[in-house]
């Protein structure tokens, strides 16, 4: 079985990255993700209902890996060394982010959602500072 | 005439998934809402699949399905191939249409 996957697995990789010639980056994309988790973690606390209780604990876990993705791509790909000399502490940032998402997967500590959100808010308000609004979400007029 | 490649990343979801194999073909005409494989601009060993939004005289504009991921141009000449069927996972096998799912 392992040699047939081997044989119909692709040899090359085609990236559906939000990249060149995209260069679309917008922390909204992670802050929406934590908020779900935020919510999730509400919701969970506020249900007596064990199977419901489990779904939140499994969604929590999918969505906190998302907003994990979004901001190590606003870190490798949206970031550059310029932007590094203006806010020298924007790897702490971003570090401290994607360490605070793993937190809120192995907590349902509210306390540690809202901590995430903040984390990522920080990235965000580096982003508006640099111009990213302008810079990356202009929308092209595109001919029908 | 075809090829495969596996898709990394999420901007073409939910149509494409990360992990998804591809089949695609360099034959035939590219119409508008086509999913297509193309070399990127910037780093030409680099794949890169994403939709055809718009076709230029020179360019065409591709675009990814994710909300958020909007559009940018690449040489016609960038263009690879068309995708034409998903074949892996087992669950998703199928033809890769030129509509646009969930707009």
């Amino acid at each position: 079985m392992r040699s047939v996957l081997g044989f119909l697995a692709p040899r090359r990789v085609a990236h559906a990255h939000c990249d060149i010639p995209c260069g679309v980056y917008d922390p909204d994309q992670a802050r929406i993700e934590a908020e779900s988790v935020y919510k999730i973690i509400e919701k969970y606390h506020a249900s007596s209902d064990e199977h419901f209780k489990e779904r939140c604990i499994v969604v929590k876990e999918q969505r906190a890996d998302l907003a994990k993705q979004h901001i190590d791509i606003l870190w490798h790909d949206y970031f550059k060394p310029e932007h590094l000399q203006r806010f020298p502490n924007l790897h702490e940032l971003c570090w401290q982010a994607s360490k605070q998402g793993s937190k809120v997967k192995q907590s349902l500590d509210i306390a540690e959602a809202r901590r995430f959100l903040e984390a990522i808010d920080k990235i965000g308000d580096i982003w508006r500072l640099l111009g990213g609004p302008e810079q990356t979400r202009i929308r092209k007029a595109v001919a029908a | 005439m075809f090829g495969r490649v596996a898709v990394a990343g999420h901007s073409m979801e939910p149509t494409l998934r990360d992990g998804d194999w591809l089949l695609y073909t360099t034959r035939g005409s590219i119409p508008v809402g086509s999913i297509v494989v193309a070399r990127d601009p910037r780093q030409p060993e680099r794949w890169i699949v994403k939709r055809v939004s718009a076709l230029g005289h020179d360019v065409m504009v591709l675009d990814g399905d994710a909300p958020l991921h909007e559009t940018g141009a690449v040489p016609r000449a960038s263009i690879v191939g068309r995708v034409v069927f998903r074949y892996w996972p087992p669950r998703r096998i199928g033809p890769i249409s030129e509509k646009r799912r969930n707009r």
